[in-house]
């Protein structure tokens, strides 16, 4: 019990540290909030313009209204996806800042283990981030069915929330081991701008990766964060996808839907063959447990001062 | 008396540099003990290995009878630490702060909240327990960090340079509380300092430069070991009293505005009263553990009197 203690108390610590400081939650969200000014301004139109031209000859059977959310569940894809790499990275700040002023002396001249004090900065940053993930996730399906048809079930609802849970763990994981060797907040901010910047393009979020080239489109593929992408666009837009599919009533034999999830990357397109689905599921919870197995090798080096 | 801390041949080496280099020494159970040296003199490191923060190079060292590097936990369990730098977390309540850090030591709300009992009074805490640290004076901030090193009530406390940077009230509060913990709770202090005068209220004082002990003993012993009593004579310069006193047993004396400021290794009574019909105002000083530095290191300590 004891025990416990030590380990949730420092986890709540961690945890009180990131929510207190509105700055870093502003700048957590920051690449989504871009993201949605993008959308509004132009992005809306990139991404409605191969939809339309794919439906040109197909007439009235796909509504715009339908049109409209299938865009609309890519863009929500999109800030779901940035806010899984921006929101884990600032709250891992945290460790970071701790390291930079040694407060983690108070943490580790106490009862508590080093390995729990390093397992608390993990377990509270994907707290935090799933959290507010979630609260981003339910903003936007909110504006969603207020916007027209949402076609989820509450088990896509479910799936959505596994693998947001996932994309936080293994966002979480990857930057820790990166973040573990981070001694100055100043180098964390910088590796932050860059993260922002690129975070949005790496998933697809701005431009479809399709748009890329191939070896661009092989590297992007390979990061676990555009693989979670991946899944949560089937996850988030399939449902209005198949619809349109239904209303055309194979009259396309399916060429419509297929040059969507194509246009769209609907599967992980790595080195001349499509991932299934489940393949690119196991790689993100291989990559996952690989990163967290390398911070339990690492971390002894780290933080047990010599 | 029983032992609080005994320091054999302990030594820290970082690469080719070494920051404390074979010190010995013993710290009695109850005493104000106190480590005195200019910054770089390895202080600081001393403390972090006594608080197993750092791992010594070589060297052995007891707390509380607890091996140093074997026992550690529990000898975390018997310290408590108030760091040169702040270690609480500024954007949180000085209530969140003391409620998270309690946990590490495997207490609840309730422990806790028994336990600020004792010092709740004492420390003023009502008044700010619901401020946030940042918001605190330089002085209530001291409070609360010394309130957090005792949660657990410690044996032993380290005060790593806990009146830097404050101004003298706060500094003279600080003090007041900690000899308040001497008398009343019986605690081992373990202080480390670089104003002199702050070393006079010790039992025993250590002096470090260059990560080696240069001398030990209590004030008394060290100033009457290091330094030479000053007779101050308020008088005229004139050839007379010059020669009066190259007569006389002088190790240096120089003339001051209105004095005479000279300095004797022994007989000063004797001179004094051998001469009791020309020195009519007079004052004799002891040596201040400014001297005994100076006497010993040639060097004035940075902060000295400030």
């Amino acid at each position: 019990m004891a025990k416990l203690r030590g380990l949730s108390g420092l986890i709540k610590r961690n945890m009180l540290v990131f929510i207190t400081n509105k700055g870093s939650i502003f700048f957590s969200m920051l690449t989504p909030l871009i993201l949605l000014v993008l959308y509004i301004l132009f992005l809306k139109k990139t991404f409605l313009t191969p939809l339309e031209n794919a439906t040109a000859e197909l007439g009235n059977l796909i509504s715009s209204g339908d049109m409209d959310q299938f865009v609309n569940g890519l863009l929500l894809t999109g800030i779901i996806s940035t806010a899984l790499l921006t929101i884990p990275y600032n709250a891992l700040e945290v460790m970071v800042k701790d390291r930079e002023d040694t407060t983690y002396y108070d943490m580790i001249s106490t009862p508590v283990s080093r390995a729990e004090v390093i397992m608390s900065y993990f377990i509270a940053a994907v707290m935090t981030a799933f959290i507010q993930v979630m609260l981003v996730m339910a903003c936007g399906l909110g504006m969603l069915a207020i916007n027209g048809k949402v076609y989820l079930e509450i088990t896509d609802i479910l799936m959505l929330s596994g693998l947001v849970f996932l994309g936080t763990v293994s966002s979480t994981a990857i930057f820790m081991l990166l973040m573990m060797f981070i001694k100055s907040m100043s180098t964390s901010s910088a590796l932050m701008g860059i993260l922002s910047a690129v975070s949005g393009f790496v998933v697809g979020a701005y431009i479809p990766l399709s748009e890329f080239g191939e070896k661009i489109q092989n590297v992007c593929n390979l990061i676990p964060a555009t693989c979670v992408t991946i899944l949560i666009r089937n996850r988030l837009t399939g449902g209005t996808l198949n619809h349109m599919n239904e209303n055309i009533g194979g009259l396309d034999n399916g060429m419509f839907a297929d040059s969507m999830k194509e246009i769209f990357t609907f599967n992980s397109y790595v080195f001349g063959r499509n991932w299934e689905l489940k393949q690119t599921l196991l790689y993100i919870i291989i990559i996952t447990v690989i990163s967290v197995g390398a911070i339990s090798i690492i971390y002894p080096k780290i933080y047990n001062k010599r | 008396m029983i032992k609080a801390i005994e320091v054999n041949n302990l030594k820290k080496m970082y690469g080719d540099m070494t920051a404390v280099n074979k010190i010995t020494f013993d710290v009695k159970r109850g005493e104000l003990f106190a480590f005195l040296g200019e910054n770089g003199a390895g202080k600081s490191t001393t403390i972090n290995m006594l608080s197993t923060i750092l791992t010594k190079t070589s060297g052995e060292a007891l707390i509380m009878g607890k091996e140093l590097g074997k026992e550690d936990d529990a000898i975390r369990k018997e310290i408590g630490i108030v760091f040169q730098n702040s270690v609480l977390d500024k954007k949180l309540t000085v209530k969140q702060n003391l409620l998270t850090r309690g946990a590490y030591y495997g207490f609840g709300k309730k422990d806790i909240t028994e336990r600020l009992d004792d010092f709740w009074e004492e420390f003023n805490l009502k008044e700010i327990w619901n401020r946030k640290y940042e918001n605190l004076s330089g002085g209530q901030r001291r409070r609360v960090d010394i309130a957090r090193a005792l949660l657990h009530k410690p044996s032993i406390l380290f005060l790593d340079e806990p009146t830097t940077g404050l101004d003298p009230m706060s500094r003279k509060m600080v003090w007041d509380y900690i000899n308040h913990l001497r008398k009343e709770e019986k605690l081992t202090i373990f202080l480390t300092t670089h104003y002199m005068e702050e070393t006079a209220e010790a039992d025993n004082v250590v002096i470090m430069d260059k990560g080696s002990i240069i001398a030990e003993g209590s004030p008394a012993e060290l100033k009457s070991r290091y330094t030479a009593k000053k007779l101050i004579w308020y008088t005229d310069a004139c050839d007379r009293h010059r020669q009066i006193i190259e007569q006389a047993n002088v190790s240096k004396y120089k003339y001051e505005a209105d004095h005479y400021n000279i300095s004797m290794d022994s007989g000063i009574t004797e001179f004094v009263w051998n001469n009791r019909d020309i020195i009519k105002d007079f004052e004799i000083i002891k040596g201040t553990m400014d001297d005994v530095f100076l006497a010993l290191t040639g060097k004035e300590m940075v902060g000295a009197n400030g």
